[in-house]
């Protein structure tokens, strides 16, 4: 085993020299954006099954033909159509783009940290997002803002409050630093848990809503949901993918980005701003879903490599496939039933995710 | 003399109320190749970090070309200046070949992709630090030298006026010193690369470099060739310390300057010694 591949080594060496160099360089671009446009069908084939599949099952053409692909001269009936363009479409979108954003999330927090450790969640925004839906739940209004509840958008409040706190409390003389910021997460993050914890036993009433919430799910997703996290989701991502090259700089360090050309500190200001607009759209839509946003960059790196400009788009697809299947085997599994998603995710992803650590040779990141 | 490249004009520098660098001054003209020398803690990292632009100094200009320093964007001055630093994180899976290519980071703009030239320069900076055949590895398993010459490959694909280095042979055995060394001297020599390095080793340095900049508690002691800087006074004061002594020589090879530290309570021959006991 080990003279093996110490002799492809050797052999690799030694080709190198007639190599050319352009070649070496767009070897990996190339794979890499096979596996991209691999996802891309995967994510669509995942999409269909999930719309198909479920307490109902829906045929094929009838899909087809409620998105206007495949004119029949027979009538869908209403019923049909109400599952698939008022319920399975909408939770499918959702699912996918909270999937997306989640791994996109977890993949810029991982780079910006250096730290393999480091998930969506790390700047404490699952706990302030609890922290905002637990207080909607405790006092209810009548009013619904957007059509969508006071719940979402009380988790979004409370994970963006979160996010200006923990930054707050890591700035000195104007910079962020990140080591201090990753401490400030933890401590708020426990703090803001612990007061949930508080109005929770306080407010035995509404422990069930609250503990539902808290497992993560796609259960109220309808078209309105879709429609306010777009605009989040478009943005977030759009600061991901204008920073990739800075942040294959960042990850040789801050000082070497700086050396390379990388105007740092607002470079890390907007991806900050990305990343934490991300996460707090998901949770507001969906509740804290986890792992996600940790074992997605993970396995994404051993496919495509450490180039974010890569590495971003590959992550968001993986992210939006795994959630969409996730979700589709959550209303499927026990039907009429439904598990919470999050729950199908640390059942699959511990598992998954430690057997990928073992399977890993060295530790890149 | 020309107009220098460099221009160091009473720089002052602390951390919080405690300074590290006071009153510093000097040139440097493009094409040469000087030496920072002088104790731990003495500021020559920091003086490094104020002229790569990582630190803003409270007082004094610093001038690249004639333009102040702080002055340049982030990418401008990434085209100026490059930086061997002395620790570098490379645990991530790229090659060297990819590693190389972040050098050229400061010459591309938004989404734009590496060009022909890109790749060219690329080339050319692994020619010269001797690294095109390691271009498949990847950077995690690289030996101290190899990686240590890819990160110099690294700084000249930013194709800067001057390189900036912090130790940059701390870490290596003899034959790798020699060698980094050396091909620092090749490419101020041959490519009139302008090179400004933090060197721990006097003895190493005297070999290489042609001029010195000796730092003490943040201030300069001397600048100027081996020969005005390397001298057993200007060292004893820079070094000061009760518990060695230094004696300089000449080299029987090369005839520089030749340093040699001793304990104090060591009977020493030299001028040095005969000093401390005429003070007692």
């Amino acid at each position: 085993m080990q003279s093996l591949a110490e002799q492809s080594e050797a052999q690799t060496v030694v080709e190198a020299v007639d190599k050319p160099l352009t070649l070496i360089l767009k070897e990996r671009h190339r794979r890499g954006w096979l596996i991209i446009l691999a996802l891309v069908l995967l994510l669509l084939a995942v999409m269909v099954a999930g719309v198909v599949l479920g307490a109902v099952e829906v045929a094929l053409p009838d899909l087809l033909q409620a998105l206007g692909l495949w004119p029949r001269p027979k009538l869908l009936d209403a019923s049909t159509k109400a599952i698939i363009m008022e319920l399975r479409l909408p939770r499918v979108f959702l699912a996918a783009m909270v999937g997306a954003a989640l791994a996109i999330g977890g993949t810029v927090f991982q780079a910006l940290f250096r730290n393999p450790m480091a998930d969506p969640y790390v700047l404490g925004v699952s706990a302030g997002a609890a922290l905002g839906a637990t207080a909607a739940f405790l006092f209810p209004t009548k009013y619904l803002p957007l059509g969508i509840g006071l719940v979402p958008m009380a988790a979004f409040g409370g994970a963006i409050f979160t996010v200006i706190l923990v930054c707050r409390l890591a700035r000195t003389d104007g910079y962020i630093s990140l080591s201090s910021m990753l401490l400030s997460g933890i401590a708020v993050g426990t703090f803001f848990t612990a007061l949930v914890s508080l109005l929770m036993y306080f407010s035995r009433r509404h422990l069930q809503q609250v503990v539902f919430w808290l497992m993560g799910g796609f259960d109220r997703a309808s078209w309105q949901y879709v429609r306010l996290a777009l605009p989040y989701f478009v943005l977030g991502s759009t600061v991901a993918l204008v920073h990739a090259r800075s942040l294959n700089a960042l990850l040789l360090g801050e000082e070497t980005a700086a050396n390379l050309g990388v105007e740092v500190e607002r470079t890390k200001n907007w991806l900050l701003v990305g990343a934490s607009l991300l996460t707090a759209t998901a949770v507001a839509v969906s509740g804290p879903i986890g792992f996600v946003g940790l074992i997605v960059p993970h396995a994404l790196r051993l496919l495509v490599g450490p180039d974010h400009r890569l590495l971003l788009p590959a992550s968001a697809l993986g992210g939006a496939t795994l959630m969409v299947a996730a979700d589709t085997l959550a209303r499927t599994i026990i039907a009429p039933t439904e598990l919470p998603v999050g729950l199908i995710m640390s059942l699959g992803g511990a598992p998954f995710f430690i057997s990928m650590l073992r399977r890993q040779k060295r530790s890149d990141i | 003399m020309e107009k220098p490249l460099l221009n160091v004009t009473q720089v002052s520098y602390s951390y919080g109320s405690a300074p590290v660098l006071e009153d510093v001054t000097f040139k440097l003209a493009a094409g040469e190749m000087a030496a920072v020398v002088g104790p731990n803690g003495s500021g020559k990292s920091t003086l490094l970090k104020c002229i790569s632009g990582l630190l803003h100094p409270q007082q004094g200009d610093i001038t690249l070309a004639g333009k102040s320093i702080s002055g340049y964007s982030a990418q401008e001055r990434a085209k100026q200046v490059a930086v061997v630093p002395q620790e570098t994180v490379l645990a991530f899976d790229f090659n060297v070949a990819e590693t190389v290519l972040m050098g050229r980071q400061p010459h591309l703009r938004l989404f734009q992709r590496e060009t022909a030239a890109d790749v060219a320069a690329v080339q050319t900076a692994m020619e010269q630090t001797g690294t095109r055949s390691l271009a498949e590895r990847s950077v995690s398993t690289l030996s101290g030298g190899e990686r240590q010459r890819v990160l110099i490959a690294r700084a000249l694909a930013q194709e800067p006026r001057l390189l900036l280095l912090d130790e940059p042979t701390s870490q290596l055995d003899i034959t790798y010193q020699a060698e980094i060394l050396g091909l620092l001297q090749r490419l101020n020599s041959q490519h009139g690369l302008t090179i400004l390095a933090v060197i721990h080793d006097l003895n190493l340095a005297v070999q290489y470099f042609n001029k010195f900049i000796l730092l003490s508690q943040g201030r300069i002691l001397a600048t100027g060739t081996a020969a005005e800087v390397i001298t057993s006074d200007n060292l004893q004061r820079a070094y000061h310390s009760s518990k060695v002594q230094i004696a300089v020589n000449r080299h029987p090879v090369h005839h520089r300057p030749f340093v040699t530290v001793f304990p104090a309570q060591e009977k020493v021959p030299g001028s040095v010694n005969d000093k401390r006991e005429a003070v007692k």
